[in-house]
């Protein structure tokens, strides 16, 4: 069959039509990807990628949000337990480690409570900011205490519960805490302002840090799957450690 | 009082002695009947004190079983005294329930010339063996839960024969003073240089 010549209007036609499905076989990394992250992934995941749509709080917060429809693509949480529930109730993927951590008391620069070590809470008076039971710094801060048989000082010391880690460096940092407890990367994050005391080895709880591929309708999946193995890249842990987090062996 | 002949003192006197080994023959269905331990307040530290220094000494005889400078025959014991070390861990863990201690969060670390005599492995097997004497003395003495008291207190009795024997293979006397009880802040310390985080190089 003789082609016919395309005239100018209809090689516009064609160019847009070129453009548009050059569009829709963009790379998944392209699409608008919604990142849900654990507070204390704020600094790194913003280093390892610009472009996502980012929600950090706390991980417990996060998990509610998406088990009410949140958009969210992806979601790291600071502990296992959100994501493995995520994933029984088939809500995201099986959940892939991909960064640890471990536990600090920090003071305020100027350490006004005068304290030595975390024993020296045990003769109370103090302002402590400690992070709510549901979220994930709570509950290691809580398993560390008991281990050192420390549980007592969150009744001899006057406490704030804190809804995530940032709240807590952001009132010890002011000085509205004496003391607070958190992961050793946020310290590093705020370290001109802070003092960091190290908790013994043996009584930390394994601080693991895990993000699945949430499943909804309408999800950015291909997308969310870029995002994750631009953590497990390379250069996404060279960032993570950076930061002063822990890596898992590479699977 | 009637009066008790030479004969029927010596009757009586075996019949103890058979009575006494008789009552620990049975050991398994006696464990069997022992109460579970269900930790309370103060407890879940001194399990998982002894949780994680347990786990340090199943390292230190898993290294003193490979140690040329020991005996064929120590060896064999080190490596059986291992196996009962990953027993006790796993009874540990029971008690402590979703405080459990689980394989991989910590690692031993030894300093490097630890096992490069029999003197120097000796005297880390007995410093590790030590702290758990100390601290399961102390959690006899306070744990809040009966249960859990007999258990530290079963642990307590194994870990001391243990280092009476690390000390005699050591050629040291017996000792003749009270071991004294340790607070998880003195002891841990001490385990402090001997665990590691795993996958945190900063710890």
């Amino acid at each position: 069959m003789p082609s016919r010549p395309l005239t100018r209007s209809r090689r516009v036609r064609v160019a847009l039509l070129v453009v548009a499905a050059a569009a829709l076989a963009a790379p998944a990394g392209a699409q608008a990807v919604t990142v849900y992250g654990a507070a204390s992934l704020t600094a790194a995941f913003s280093q390892i990628d610009r472009s996502p749509t980012y929600n950090f709080a706390g991980s417990n917060q996060l998990q509610l949000q998406i088990e009410r429809g949140a958009p969210a693509d992806l979601f790291a949480s600071a502990s296992p337990a959100e994501p493995a529930a995520l994933f029984r109730e088939g809500r995201c993927t099986r959940p892939v480690t991909f960064a640890t951590n471990i536990l600090v008391m920090v003071t305020p620069g100027s350490n006004p409570g005068d304290l030595r070590s975390v024993y020296g809470l045990r003769a109370g008076g103090k302002r402590l900011a400690v992070g709510t039971a549901g979220v994930p710094i709570g509950g290691y801060t809580r398993r560390l205490l008991r281990r050192m048989q420390l549980t007592s000082i969150l009744d001899r010391n006057a406490v704030s519960l804190e809804p995530n880690v940032n709240s807590i460096i952001a009132k010890v940092g002011l000085g509205s805490a004496d003391a607070g407890f958190s992961y050793y990367t946020d310290y590093l994050a705020a370290k001109s302002r802070l003092r960091v005391f190290r908790l013994p080895t043996w009584a930390q709880p394994p601080v693991r840090y895990q993000m699945c591929v949430v499943k909804r309708p309408g999800a950015h999946t291909a997308a969310a799957n870029a995002f994750m193995r631009k953590v497990l890249a390379p250069n996404g842990r060279r960032v993570l450690k950076r930061f002063g987090f822990g890596l898992t062996p590479r699977g | 009082m009637a009066d008790i002949s030479r004969g029927h003192f010596l009757r009586l006197g075996v019949a103890g002695v058979v009575g006494t080994v008789g009552a620990g023959l049975p050991a398994g269905s006696a464990a069997a009947a022992l109460p579970a331990p269900v930790p309370q307040g103060d407890d879940v530290g001194f399990l998982s004190f002894g949780a994680v220094a347990e786990t340090a000494s199943a390292a230190w005889y898993r290294n003193a079983a490979s140690t040329a400078a020991l005996s064929a025959t120590d060896r064999r014991r080190f490596a059986q005294s291992r196996a009962a070390k990953n027993a006790h861990i796993a009874k540990i863990n029971t008690a402590l329930g979703a405080d459990a201690i689980q394989p991989g969060d910590f690692d031993a670390t030894f300093p490097g010339d630890a096992f490069a005599s029999k003197a120097s492995a000796l005297a880390l097997g007995q410093r590790i063996e030590s702290l758990l004497v100390g601290v399961y003395l102390n959690g006899a003495a306070f744990a809040a839960n009966d249960a859990t008291r007999l258990l530290l207190g079963r642990l307590l009795a194994f870990d001391a024969q243990q280092l009476a024997w690390l000390r005699g293979l050591g050629g040291a006397r017996a000792a003749t003073g009270l071991p004294i009880p340790l607070s998880l802040e003195q002891a841990g310390t001490t385990l402090d240089t001997l665990v590691t985080t795993p996958n945190f190089p900063t710890s």
